[in-house]
């Protein structure tokens, strides 16, 4: 057996060139999964982080009801102002939030005195949002500051539609929780971008009081809960939804992955650009590999007519000739995994940079990162397809009748 | 009887021409014997070895080694019965390349997992003279070194039966003696008995019996006058023994 192995072993050696150029499609395709693997995870992590540290947080906590009628009825399904100090000290104490900020979101329109534009707006605790909104980049002017009572964040692409500077007053209006008009002057403190144009082109942060005097009310919509890492989530949202109901506070909660819909799409969309380049990658290497077998194979004919004329079986000389292969796919995908380490670390590294996907509104550097899991696959596919793609050569050889494989030359 | 062939014939397609390679052959063998295969080159020799040593089937007609009929097997046993009962030796030495002498002629016992094959292999190297070259790569070794481990690689199983086509055929005529001495001496000592094609004289001279092919016909039979003499002494002397 171990004088097999040797055999399979030293054949690889015998013929290098051709071992290596095995080996260099088995280290491409596995550098290839591995680097490309990486970046769409960092892709996604990065879309993941951004959403949840601009818009979403790590949950929400709304009024009971809230998701199932809210959007017909908001003003219905508000969190009191009472119940804040309560429920932000349940919070922190049974998940560690680092933030736990209120915000009242409300539609509106903004005036800059020759046009209105239709606004998304959130108010806001300032303080609270430096930390939960950190992926919300300030293009111009400054922070908001809560003792700026007027002070306002437009998104960069509602700042561009308007008249306006940084420093201007514009007017807001809105529809009260009575449902009457009400307007308030705001003062343009900065111009933002959360890195998605859509949001961006209609995105409007206020104060929380100055959107609670706008709309006549002292409630909130929801409170946005911040944890340390995101991997906390599930665990946090568990707790908490077993608190609520056992101290009976009204509310409901959802997590980022609940309100991520368009994180899904996209994840969905590149698993699926993935899996088809992956199965490209592996076609390229099977072929490869498969003919560097069949034409080592076929310069071995006589040999392996040898082995069978002293009574080796068409199996064993399969099984020999896959144990080559096993240890081209074993070295290749072990160089293939280190070669997609140095080089997704290398990539990282450059900092080069992409150009804005569709939707967003920043260039970003490429990442590409070392995920284990991604290791652990390309490793058994390269593996796996260094031993799929010399059956065939291996099958092949032990058809060869004895008496024509030994008159071989 | 160690080998017995009953009417055996085999054909091959040239292209769109038939061409009869063995006819009708009726042969037998005993344990021990030394068998010499004479005739011009296409005459049959090669193909008579092959289907004898199951490398290769016959179109008609029956083939017994051992007393199995080795026409019957399918490919998966043909390569058992020739791994345990057959030893080869090629013209051009087949030795696998990437081996040592030594794990060469271990080879066809690892292909059965005989556990004791590195000693069996250097006995078999010992009794070739081979004992200080095992560690040798067939690169290393010269033509007649190369065609003494493939002898060695042929008797380390304990066939039935050794086959040899042209095993001289590549090697300078003071090489093929030592052979050919070699094969003579397991013949003897051993008891082995061997199957050998040749164009050689010299080797059909040692020979125990010669067989000449023609054509694919078997036109000749004969023990050699040397042997015959010896089976002659080998009588003469039991009468005596018996008489006294």
């Amino acid at each position: 057996m171990i004088l097999g192995w040797k055999v399979a072993l030293l054949n690889i050696l015998r013929n290098g060139r051709r071992s290596l150029i095995t080996l260099a499609a088995v280290i491409f395709g596995c550098t290839s999964l591995i680097v490309f693997g990486g970046f769409v995870q960092s892709m996604y992590d990065g879309m993941r982080e951004s959403m949840i540290r601009s818009q979403l947080g790590h949950i929400q906590i709304y009024a009971e009801g809230y998701n199932q009628y809210g959007k017909a009825e908001p003003e219905k399904y508000l969190i009191s102002s009472d119940k804040l100090e309560q429920i932000t000290q349940v919070i922190e104490e049974q998940t560690q939030a680092l933030v736990v900020a209120p915000r009242l979101n409300f539609n509106g329109l903004l005036s800059d005195g020759k046009q209105s534009i239709a606004i998304t707006g959130i108010g806001v605790d300032a303080e609270r949002e430096v930390l939960l909104s950190s992926a919300i980049h300030i293009v111009e002017g400054e922070d908001l500051f809560p003792e700026d009572v007027a002070a306002a964040h437009l998104g960069e692409g509602l700042f561009n539609s308007l008249d306006a500077q940084v420093g201007d007053y514009l007017t807001l209006l809105a529809s009260t929780q009575d449902g009457a008009i009400n307007a308030v002057d705001i003062q343009i403190a900065g111009v933002v971008t959360t890195g998605v144009k859509e949001l961006d082109d209609r995105l409007l942060r206020v104060n929380l009081p100055l959107a609670q005097e706008l709309l006549y009310t002292s409630d909130l919509t929801r409170l946005v809960v911040l944890l340390e890492e995101t991997e906390m989530t599930d665990t946090a949202v568990g707790t908490l939804r077993k608190v609520f109901q056992e101290q009976d506070l009204g509310l409901e909660l959802r997590s980022w992955w609940d309100l991520a819909s368009y994180y899904h799409q996209v994840v969905g969309l590149f698993n699926g650009v993935f899996g088809f380049i992956t199965v490209i990658v592996l076609v390229i290497v099977a072929l490869s590999i498969s003919n560097t077998m069949l034409m080592a194979v076929m310069e071995r004919t006589r040999e392996i007519g040898t082995i069978r004329a002293m009574g080796g079986t068409p199996t064993q000389v399969v099984g020999l000739i896959l144990l080559e292969s096993v240890f081209l796919g074993i070295i290749g995908s072990l160089l293939g995994l280190l070669f997609g380490v140095l080089a997704a670390k290398g990539i990282t590294y450059a900092e080069w940079m992409m150009p804005r996907p569709p939707g967003s509104t920043q260039d970003y550097p490429i990442r590409v990162f070392v995920v284990t899991e991604i290791l652990i696959k390309t490793f058994v596919l390269g593996f796996l397809i260094s031993l799929i793609s010399s059956v065939y050569p291996a099958v092949k050889a032990s058809r060869i009748p004895v008496v024509n494989a030994l008159r071989f030359t | 009887m160690l080998v017995e062939l009953i009417n055996v014939s085999k054909r091959y397609a040239m292209g769109d021409v038939w061409v009869d390679a063995l006819k009708d052959i009726t042969l037998s063998l005993e344990k021990g014997e030394f068998l010499a295969v004479k005739g011009p080159s296409g005459s049959g020799k090669s193909t008579l070895l092959n289907i004898l040593s199951a490398l290769d089937q016959c179109d008609s007609g029956t083939v017994q080694v051992g007393g199995v009929n080795i026409g019957n097997l399918g490919e998966h046993k043909r390569s058992k019965f020739r791994n345990r009962h057959i030893g080869i030796v090629f013209q051009s030495f087949n030795l696998i390349p990437v081996l040592t002498a030594l794990e060469n002629v271990m080879y066809p016992l690892t292909l059965r997992g005989v556990k004791d094959a590195k000693s069996r292999a250097l006995q078999a190297l010992k009794d070739v003279g081979l004992e200080k070259q095992t560690g040798q790569r067939p690169t290393q070794l010269s033509g007649g070194q190369m065609q003494r481990v493939a002898i060695a690689r042929a008797i380390v199983t304990r066939p039935d039966i050794v086959l040899a086509d042209e095993p001289t055929a590549n090697l300078d005529s003071k090489t093929s003696e030592t052979i050919m001495a070699l094969i003579q001496k397991l013949n003897k000592e051993q008891g082995i008995t061997f199957v050998i094609s040749t164009h050689d004289d010299y080797v059909t001279s040692l020979a125990s019996r010669v067989i000449t092919i023609l054509d694919g016909e078997l036109v000749s039979d004969s023990l050699n006058d040397h042997f015959q003499a010896n089976r002659h002494e080998r009588a003469n002397s039991a009468r005596l023994e018996t008489e006294v």
